[in-house]
């Protein structure tokens, strides 16, 4: 709790002394002043602390190591972690101080953790409950349903009782309808009505309901099956899946009206330098809407890669676009807004099948198993091959690294209705509320670890340079492997800036060893350097980056080469960590921020 | 002083708001005011996930053995 005491001094010395220039001239004899013994561990703290700007006192150091002999690790780790809550802004509680120190340090193990989460979900019951009512069963049905359940009955004899038990009189015709094809196999049924209902939904969806309810009957247990496979459990699916299209379509043509009328409007207004700010301010609001698409409505969960990138080079294209009206380059702005507004005038709202097919598996999984289930959904979402944009940004937020800043958003706006959070974070949370005092120490340790991710990419508001690390998880022969993401950037908006960016992917391949992917946006020209020992690897992927680059060109990016590196080659290793600001450690190669 | 004090203020309602409908969310507003900033949705822009999912797909690529 020392440290918590200290938070208070910081903060007011920091308010202080904001205004201080570090001359690192005089930072030796601002020590001296101290009167502290000089030690290595001494200095060494003192100058983080100068470093983000925090005038250190004696009192302040010596409560930060009483902190440091709580944490485990070497002492250049603790330094690391108090570096990363001050550059964070973050304050230096005791426990903020564990939860970025053991993030800094340790991964998340996905495997294990999915092995726990179903070890927890293991009591796969069918929720037969909501399974009948969305069957179209009275509460009658499904009470003695239930009831029946206890005697070990198949769904068959169960409804067979219900039929010919003396409460007949209480069912409802649509029960008694049900009943009977359920029981009859959905054969001789005479309401053609209702066939003729199901054939015309079907239509549309047949091919991808046949499918789903052929993997769910390897899925559910066998007393199921029958229910599974009834007409109104598939009309049931197509309708819900129908319904949910039709939104997303309405979505879209809706995005599309208001942006095509928002390029009009910008195209129709006299140019000079009366309207540039109207201008500006018109494409970015565009550019927003577009961003929003990509990023946060469904409509991207169902498109195609091709469209999902056509989106981006819109938004790209727009950004050029306000570029030139900031150079008050108007005609120029006008031939891009053009171009963009002929290509959003022909781009159409088509669901992928697959994508529809895994959301109507999810529907039907939320009706069999409830939502308890969801650790599925996030093996499933890390497992998925080929990502597009959208995917990818699913893996992030189903690591949890985003839950609580989306929950917070919907409890401001009170939006409660469709609320379904599907990642890590709230899976385990969920395990623990339900299992209190009864959770081991590694569920919790994994809370923590997956929000010192969250402090780890939080807003740097006083830098111009926001830096981010992502653990992003994969599938590789049923286990999740992980591959580690730094991210440098200039801030634009208080959102990275795209056009000059560096990435820095680490990751050991099973077939080639160590390899660093370095790539740089620089004014939106993009280059990739390559690290890797391995003889065979540049031959193996030297088409797949190039391929890469290629595409990024389709995106607004500019093609730039493609460069090997041996993985330890000191000079590209030097250049890159200066670049980054990567500290070396004694793993060789892993990089921090 | 006064800017925390408002943001813990502010976390100890979502917090509330959060139990009144079983959500789950982090319960010390301590530690819940720096999760809030951080939405990559906001923060990084497509084009850079668009970079971080072509890297992500060579990877599995290359692990997989194939060209």
């Amino acid at each position: 709790m020392k440290i918590t005491s200290f938070l208070n001094t910081l903060k007011l010395n920091e308010t202080k002394k904001e205004n201080v220039k570090i001359n690192s001239d005089k930072k030796e004899s601002g020590f001296d002043s101290l009167s502290m013994e000089k030690t290595n561990e001494n200095l060494k703290i003192y100058k983080t602390l100068k470093d983000n700007n925090v005038e250190p006192t004696k009192e302040m150091i010596e409560e930060i190591k009483i902190g440091f002999d709580k944490l485990d690790g070497a002492f250049n780790q603790k330094i690391e972690s108090l570096d990363m809550l001050l550059k964070k802004d973050i304050e230096v509680s005791e426990k903020n101080f564990q939860i970025i120190h053991n993030s800094l340090n340790t991964k998340v193990d996905y495997n294990k953790l999915f092995e726990v989460l179903s070890k927890y979900g293991e009591n796969e019951e069918i929720n037969y409950d909501e399974l009948l009512n969305k069957l179209g069963f009275s509460k009658k049905v499904i009470s003695e349903f239930i009831i029946n359940l206890s005697k070990n009955m198949t769904v068959i004899d169960n409804l067979m009782s219900i039929i010919n038990n003396d409460f007949i009189n209480e069912l409802t015709e649509v029960d008694k309808e049900n009943i009977n094809k359920i029981v009859d196999g959905n054969e001789n049924v005479d309401d053609k009505t209702f066939e003729l209902k199901v054939d015309e939904m079907l239509n549309e969806f047949e091919k991808t309901v046949n499918e789903v309810i052929d993997e769910l009957k390897n899925d559910v247990p066998i007393e199921v099956i029958d229910l599974v496979n009834s007409s109104n459990f598939r009309m049931f699916l197509v309708e819900t899946t129908t319904k949910e299209m039709n939104e997303v379509k309405n979505e879209f043509d809706n995005f599309k009206k208001e942006n095509l009328n928002l390029i009009d409007n910008t195209l129709s207004l006299p140019d000079g330098n009366k309207n540039v700010d109207k201008k500006i301010n018109a494409l970015e609001k565009v550019i927003n809407n577009f961003e929003n698409i990509i990023m946060k409505s469904d409509i991207t969960l169902y498109t195609t890669m091709k469209q999902e990138k056509e989106l981006i080079n819109m938004t790209s294209k727009l950004e050029v676009a306000k570029e030139y009206l900031e150079k008050n380059d108007f005609s120029e702005a006008k031939e891009v807004l053009k171009e963009v507004k002929k290509e959003l005038d022909k781009i159409d709202f088509k669901p992928k099948d697959v994508k529809v097919k895994a959301f109507m598996k999810k529907e039907a999984n939320k009706i069999l198993f409830g939502e308890k289930n969801n650790f599925k959904d996030i093996y499933n979402t890390f497992s998925k091959k080929n990502k597009g944009v959208r995917d990818t940004l699913e893996v992030l937020r189903a690591t949890g690294v985003n839950h609580d800043s989306e929950i917070a958003q919907k409890i401001e706006k009170s939006d409660f209705n469709k609320f379904q959070m599907n990642n890590l974070k709230n899976a385990v949370l969920d395990i623990m509320k339900f299992n209190e005092g009864k959770v081991s120490n590694e569920l919790k340790n994994t809370v923590n670890n997956i929000t010192g991710n969250q402090f780890q990419n939080k807003l740097e508001v006083k830098s111009n340079v926001q830096q981010m690390h992502f653990s992003i998880p994969y599938e590789l022969n049923s286990k999740i492997k992980s591959l580690d993401l730094y991210v440098n950037s200039k801030k634009e908006n208080e959102k990275m800036d795209w056009k000059n960016s560096t990435l820095y992917f680490v990751v050991n391949l099973k077939n080639y060893g160590k390899t660093g992917i370095r790539i740089s946006s620089t004014n939106k020209v993009v280059n990739m350097n390559i690290k890797n020992d391995s003889d065979e690897f540049k031959n193996n992927s030297y088409k797949l980056f190039n391929s890469f680059l290629d595409e990024l060109s389709e995106e607004g990016f500019i093609r730039g080469k493609v460069t090997y590196a041996k993985y330890l080659d000191e000079n590209i290793e030097g250049n890159i960590k200066k670049d980054l600001g990567i500290n070396e450690n004694k793993n060789g190669f892993d990089v921090r921020i | 002083m006064k800017k925390h004090n408002i943001m813990e203020e502010l976390c100890e309602e979502y917090i509330e708001k959060s139990d009144e409908h079983e959500i789950n969310i982090e319960k010390d507003s301590k530690v819940l005011k720096n999760t809030l900033d951080m939405d990559i949705r906001e923060n990084i822009p497509p084009q850079l996930i668009s970079i971080v999912a072509g890297v992500v797909n060579i990877i599995e690529i290359l692990e997989k053995g194939e060209e």
